[in-house]
């Protein structure tokens, strides 16, 4: 097994033009660097990729976002090899997917990869356990050894029980868990995910996400992913790539994305973007700083400096009490100012999620797994964070707009 | 060198026309000589497949065995490829066919296989050219104007060159038949790949599947409610061109009709017509699709007709048409009460009484209802007749014991599954049958024997199926009016006049009937010289004297009477006291029908189950009506001689059973048996989201 964190995939200089002379006049332009727009208009042939050039990690959701029409299912197609390309490569795993033809393309998609559609393309004729061994079929396993990895399978997704049933009789939540599940059976390094979760309502949309990043932990899968949806690219991406007529416009993690949007465009869309789901505590708080019980009122209070407040930790390094500001000026010394009502949380909480808890103006302890204290995370600092970015949104606006 | 001599004709003078003629005629009838000669082995290869199948599966298989084999083979493939309903209407169907003689059978198996053998070469020729033209858009390109050209040149213009080629006969027949039948085939074969959704077709690739994997796994599955469609238009337009096929030399009823036409024949364009119709519907009924189990063939007709060239319509139609049924929900129905149970038993108890009476013997020394048309029932002494033997109950107690039958079946039907499987497969179902089968029986029981010399006497047989069809009648009436049914509309408050009017339409019409013909003998009268006077004695002599041959003799005996000359013919209407008086007691069974349905109607209004109660009694003593005529005509088709025939009274009187079960079966089939709704059983949706919140 390959290392995780390496190379699988490359797309390198990738254009995809469609019309009927695909390598014409139209392929020229798109060189000399013309736009989607001016190409169409020059020569009737629409630009599906223009100059795309991305790289997926091995193990790592990779996302990429785009309007509708801005080229992401031209791009992911062209992994395998759904669509050729007109100029370029497509490296997956070392081997150039645009020169395999026949028998060889054929092997190399049954092993390499398993796909997720949009409207889920399950087969209606055949049931739900046939759907997600269909893979398995095509590679010729016998029908029992099948069935087993199917169940397997179908069991990750939590649809075990309706193995036998019709895909009709099911909802479209499940229907597309059947769409992974028939991805996952045939155990392929690399999911590619096509707006995997765009047609289900955003209830269920949240759930298949996190059940998703679930299998993905576990499973250690490569994913490209492909979706519309801002949020969802920030919420489950490892990295997104953001395109836009056919062009990548920026790739970055999600917080590159929304603090230091490349474009207009890319602010454009953050806009809309709730922060808090996807900025994560350990980007605001501020290291602890503790503070020992056996201190003065008066050297506590000294040391806390701008803090609001400071903890006390116990041998292990265990958060105990909080001292705030506030307590500390009214109290007549430090151990009548302890308190020991404070929220604690993990560093990759989102400010969301403790953005009721910093309502109440005392400082959140930052524990990590053993439950020692590794960061310090100020009310202030919250709200500050959440209205920076707007802010800077703003900005860009005005650049741009005005 | 006349041209010289003479004064060119001017270029405004139509003479010039002739000078500078175009030899298009000549120079294709150039080429068809140069293709005769030159490829004589091709144009032979080309015929030899459907001379083959013609000759072989035809001509020296289907129109040779025995008829029983073809029905039961038909009957079989419609009940695998469709259900076993199809299969029986399939059965009975080809059954009428071939009682309508042999000369109409050989020809009615005939144009089964001649359109057998077109289809099956439609088929072959035209799903993969569909398949091939769905997949590759250049296909499609060269092969679209091809069949616009073969849809819009009328089939007479390229009979012709058929003709030319392979001669008038079978083979061009065959040949011009599937020009004209099989564009709809090809049209929605690649249609219906065309429909496959593209993602779907995708997943399969992106799977790895190789091409031939697509095809089979994906695209045909998909596409296969389009191509069945193909395969029934092109059935459809088979059958309209069988006419024409008969122009071009093929046999079958086609050619029948067409013999009956310059004839001027009415009783063999009747039959034949009759023949022709059934099994145009039988070949329908066996290709169509699941969902599309209506209409009528004309209609059906007409539609291949005008949808030939936009296909498109006819699939939107039945894919709407399947998505509704799709979406029925699934439910229990009521189950059996034990007082329901009981009245089942005595139901069941009469059902097995009428069923065992057909084996009791009906009639005793002589014939009874075959009597009319057969002199030779008059001298059986000393016999026993049992209800299906032809002396006996003959179709009296075929349909009794039919109508038992059903009895039977309902009951144990609904007692293992209530409510599912077919709609009458219940009460009413039971008591339109007890009530047929005793209103038959009853009315075999009532008849008027033949002035004969022995009396047939009253067997047990008859008396066990009356008293078995009572106990039946009964016990399903009551039966009824327990069983959890209830209308799956709300019944309208209105008086439904027009079953009121309908059963007294069917009511006038039975005592025309009653008042007509029921007997057409054309065999008193006859001059009987010497010779035939010595020879019916001697045969009589026989016969007393050899009872064991009696059978045999009977027979040789009509024959020698039928060869007698005839001076006149006598006609005996359904009710005189010289005929049997069957045409009475249909129309007493008839009024009571008609009264039931007046009730049934809503007059005096009661409550909505008495409308059900009421159409059931209705349409079992409109059933019993049809099926004492149909029992007297089938007799005599049976066992009369040939110069005795039904006649046209108990025609009459037929339809005017069928009108009263036809005007009384729509109010029953509202009626369903209840559902109940069970609360703890787990309703799939739920069950979903309660996975999903284990699932997060
Ligand atoms: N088969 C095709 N033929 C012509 N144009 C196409 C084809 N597929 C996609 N396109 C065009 O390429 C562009 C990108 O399409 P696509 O990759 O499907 O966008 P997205 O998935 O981001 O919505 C669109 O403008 C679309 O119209
Ligand atoms: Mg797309």
């Amino acid at each position: 097994m390959a290392e995780l964190g390496e190379e699988i995939i490359r797309l390198e200089n990738v254009y995809k033009i469609f019309g009927p002379q695909p390598r014409g006049r139209a392929f020229d332009l798109a060189k000399s660097g013309l736009g989607k727009d001016a190409v169409l208009r020059q020569s009737g042939h629409v630009l599906g990729l223009n100059d795309v050039s991305f790289s997926v990690n091995r193990g790592e959701i990779f996302v990429v976002m785009g309007l509708s029409g801005s080229g992401k299912s031209t791009a992911i197609r062209t992994v395998n090899k759904l669509h050729d390309v007109t100029s370029g490569h497509v490296w997956v795993d070392g081997v150039d997917v645009q020169t395999l033809k026949g028998t060889d393309l054929q092997a190399f998609r049954r092993v390499k990869m398993g796909m997720v559609f949009q409207h889920f393309a399950l087969f209606p004729h055949r049931n739900v356990i046939d759907n997600a061994g269909y893979g398995l079929k095509v590679q010729k396993v016998p029908k029992a050894e099948r069935d087993v990895a199917s169940l397997k399978a179908l069991s990750l997704v939590g649809l075990e029980p309706y193995a036998n049933n019709a895909t009709q009789e099911l909802s479209g939540g499940m229907q597309q868990r059947v769409g992974l599940a028939r991805a996952l059976a045939s155990d392929p390094d690399i999911l590619l995910m096509d707006e995997a979760f765009s047609a289900l309502d955003p209830l269920i949309r949240r759930q298949m996400q996190d059940e998703l990043m679930v299998i993905q932990k576990e499973l250690q899968k490569t994913i490209l992913f492909i979706t519309h949806d801002l949020n969802e690219a920030l919420r489950i991406g490892d990295r997104v790539c953001i395109m836009k007529d056919g062009a990548v416009v920026q790739i970055g993690t999600p917080e590159e994305i929304l603090t230091q949007p490349a474009t207009g465009y890319v602010a454009e869309f953050v806009q809309d973007v709730d922060q808090g789901r996807v900025i994560e505590v350990q980007e605001v708080m501020i290291t602890p700083g503790p503070i020992k019980a056996s201190m003065s009122l008066g050297d506590a209070l000294h040391s806390l400096g701008d803090r609001a407040g400071a903890f006390v930790v116990d041998d292990q390094g265990r958060p105990t009490h909080v001292f705030t500001v506030n307590d500390g000026i009214q109290a007549s010394d430090l151990s009548s100012a302890l308190r020991t009502d404070f929220e604690q949380c993990g560093p990759h909480a989102t400010l969301n999620e403790v953005y009721a808890a910093a309502g109440r103006g005392i400082p959140i302890a930052v524990v990590d797994d053993d439950g020692k204290l590794i960061g310090n995370l100020d009310p202030r600092h919250i709200m500050e964070e959440m209205g920076r970015v707007e802010q800077l949104i703003d900005g860009f606006e005005r650049e741009v707009f005005m | 060198m006349r041209f010289f001599l003479q004064t060119d004709p001017g270029f405004m003078d139509n003479r010039i026309l002739d000078k500078w003629q175009i030899p298009f005629g000549a120079w294709i009838d150039q080429a068809i000589d140069w293709i005769f000669v030159n490829m004589r082995s091709t144009l032979d290869a080309l015929a030899f497949p459907f001379d083959y199948l013609i000759d072989a599966f035809v001509n020296d298989f289907l129109a040779r065995i025995s008829w029983v084999w073809v029905v039961l083979a038909m009957a079989l493939i419609a009940s695998l490829a469709r259900n076993i309903k199809v299969g029986a209407f399939v059965a009975v169907s080809l059954t009428i066919c071939g009682l309508l003689g042999n000369a109409f059978w050989i020809e009615t198996a005939r144009t089964i296989g001649f359109i057998a053998v077109a289809v099956f070469f439609c088929v072959i020729v035209g799903i993969p050219i569909g398949i091939a033209s769905g997949r590759v858009d250049a296909i499609w390109k060269v092969i679209r104007p091809i069949l616009d050209a073969m849809q819009v040149v009328h089939s007479f213009v390229y009979m012709l060159p058929f003709i030319f080629f392979f001669g008038i006969g079978e083979v061009s027949a065959t040949m011009v038949t599937m020009v004209f039948a099989v564009p709809p085939l090809i049209r929605l074969t690649n249609l219906g790949i065309r429909q496959v959704p593209g993602d779907v077709v995708e997943a399969s690739r992106a799977y790895g599947a190789p091409e031939w994997r697509v095809l089979f796994d994906v695209q045909i599955p998909l596409a296969r409610r389009a191509i069945m469609t193909g395969i029934n238009q092109t059935l459809l337009l088979a059958i309209s061109m069988l006419g024409i096929a008969a122009i071009m030399g093929a046999g079958g009823l086609g050619r029948l009709l067409f013999r009956a036409l310059s004839n001027q024949d009415p009783a063999l364009a009747a039959s034949g017509g009759l023949a022709f119709f059934l099994v145009a519907i039988v070949l329908d009924r066996m290709t169509q699709r699941e969902d599309t189990d209506t209409g009528n063939l004309f209609h059906r007709i007409r539609q291949a007709w005008t949808h030939r060239v936009d296909v498109e319509a006819l699939l939107t139609e039945a894919d709407a048409t399947a998505q509704i049924v799709a979406h029925e929900p699934i439910v229990r129905f009521a189950p059996i009460a034990p007082k329901e149970r009981n009245l089942m038993g005595m139901t069941l108890l009469g059902g097995l009484a009428v069923a065992i009476s057909v084996f009791l013997p009906w009639t005793v020394d002589a014939g009874k209802i075959s009597a009319y048309g057969r002199v030779a029932d008059e001298d059986l002494a000393g016999q026993t007749f049992n209800g299906m033997s032809g002396q006996g109950g003959s179709w009296f107690g075929f349909l009794v014991l039919a109508f038992g039958g059903f009895v039977i079946l309902a009951v144990i039907g609904s007692y293992l599954r209530p409510g599912t499987g077919s709609r009458w497969l219940a009460a009413d179902g039971a008591a339109i049958a007890a009530i047929a089968a005793f209103v038959t029986a009853t009315a075999h029981f009532l008849a008027q024997p033949y002035g004969l010399a022995n009396d047939p006497g009253t067997g047990i047989g008859v008396l066990t199926a009356v008293a078995g069809g009572f106990v039946a009648s009964a016990g399903a009436v009551m039966w009824l009016r327990v069983a959890p049914h209830s209308p799956l509309v709300p019944l309208s408050a209105d008086i439904a006049w027009g079953r009121v009017i309908g059963s007294s339409i069917a009511v006038v019409v039975l005592v025309v009937g009653m008042l007509s013909g029921w007997s057409y003998d054309k065999r008193e009268g006859r001059v009987f010289d010497p010779e035939i006077q010595a020879q019916i004695e001697e045969l009589r002599q026989e016969a007393i004297d050899n009872p064991a041959e009696a059978g045999t003799i009977a027979a040789r005996l009509q024959t020698v009477i039928a060869s007698a000359a005839q001076t006149k013919e006598l006609i005996t209407t359904g009710a005189e006291p010289d005929g049997a008086q069957l045409g009475l007691w249909a129309l007493v069974s008839g009024a009571v029908a008609a009264m039931a349905a007046v009730a049934a109607a809503g007059i005096p209004k009661r409550e909505e189950r008495y409308q059900w109660l009421w159409g059931t009694v209705a349409a079992g003593f409109g059933a019993g009506t049809f099926s004492i005529a149909m029992a007297w005509v089938f007799t005599h088709v049976r066992s009369a001689d040939p110069n005795y025939l039904s006649g046209v009274g108990s025609f009459l009187t037929m339809m005017g059973g069928a009108f009263l079960v036809a005007s009384t079966s729509g109010i029953l089939k509202l009626f369903r048996r209840s559902r109940v709704y069970d609360e703890t059983e787990p309703d799939p949706k739920v069950h979903t989201e309660e996975l999903m919140s284990i699932g997060t």
